[in-house]
């Protein structure tokens, strides 16, 4: 049984996650002009790094939601930390932070609030995705 | 040019971390964790410089690092460490280790492109 106690929004890049409903260019759920500055203005690698994120997606997610509902820190740790760095590379601010939040959660040891990180994710991948299958040409 | 061996779990940052190599002219092997990464490191000689994540499955960078200092096939490789996660107290150990550099994810081209340079 998760712990459901309410907890407070996340601060995230740009303000609190709750509530949050970017629109098409906004940075902190991703910043494709930093993204594509890292890869050197190569649109094409950038669309395939998106694609590489969107595959491994539902399996990270999903091993997180696995991790909470099991109130196991370990996996918790690491499936946050890896979809973390994945999603700082892609310049994901929104993502990278909901999943660093469950990441220190995890490292706490404490489950407290986590429903509440979990939706956090879930709202940050929700803007985050129709955002990256347009740069895989695939919207 | 040189052969660059890059062990990362996190299939996007090993695209992004070869795509920038391969772009400066760099040969790239990839590896996906620990154990692959020192197979690649001895089959694949000779490796010039490798690039190695810290937290990955079948054992961590640091354990990883260790090993590759230890085997007189790859002692002589530079390693540069490339994490999301390592606190200074780490990046102490992983250069005393032998680490020839430590930079954080996430990536900035610039900064790796240097210590590669720095390193070969």
């Amino acid at each position: 049984m998760v712990d459901e106690t309410p907890f407070p929004p996340f601060q995230v890049a740009g303000g609190l996650l709750s509530g949050v409903k970017p629109g098409d260019g906004d940075t902190d759920t991703l910043d494709e002009a930093a993204l594509v500055k890292v890869v050197g203005g190569d649109r094409k690698l950038a669309g395939e790094l998106a694609q590489l994120f969107l595959d491994d997606l539902d399996n990270r997610v999903a091993e997180i939601t696995a991790a909470v509902e099991a109130r196991q820190v370990d996996r918790l740790r690491a499936a946050a930390h890896a979809l973390r760095g994945s999603a700082g590379s892609l310049r994901a601010g929104n993502v990278r932070d909901a999943s660093g939040a469950l990441e220190s959660m995890a490292s706490s040891g404490s489950f407290e609030g986590a429903m509440h990180a979990l939706n956090a994710l879930d709202l940050a991948l929700t803007s985050l995705r129709p955002r990256l299958a347009k740069m895989t040409g695939r919207a | 040019m040189a052969t660059v061996l890059v062990v990362d779990d996190d299939r996007v940052v090993s695209q992004l971390v070869a795509a920038l190599l391969r772009g400066k002219g760099h040969k790239v092997f990839t590896a996906f964790d620990a154990v692959q990464g020192l197979m690649q490191a001895k089959r694949n000689p000779p490796v010039d410089a490798i690039v190695l994540d810290v937290n990955m499955p079948g054992g961590s960078g640091e354990e990883t690092l260790r090993k590759i200092k230890m085997s007189t096939q790859t002692q002589n490789i530079p390693v540069i460490i490339l994490s999301g996660s390592i606190d200074a107290a780490g990046q102490d150990r992983v250069r005393t280790e032998g680490a020839a550099a430590v930079l954080s994810k996430p990536l900035v081209p610039a900064e790796l492109l240097a210590a590669l340079d720095a390193a070969l």
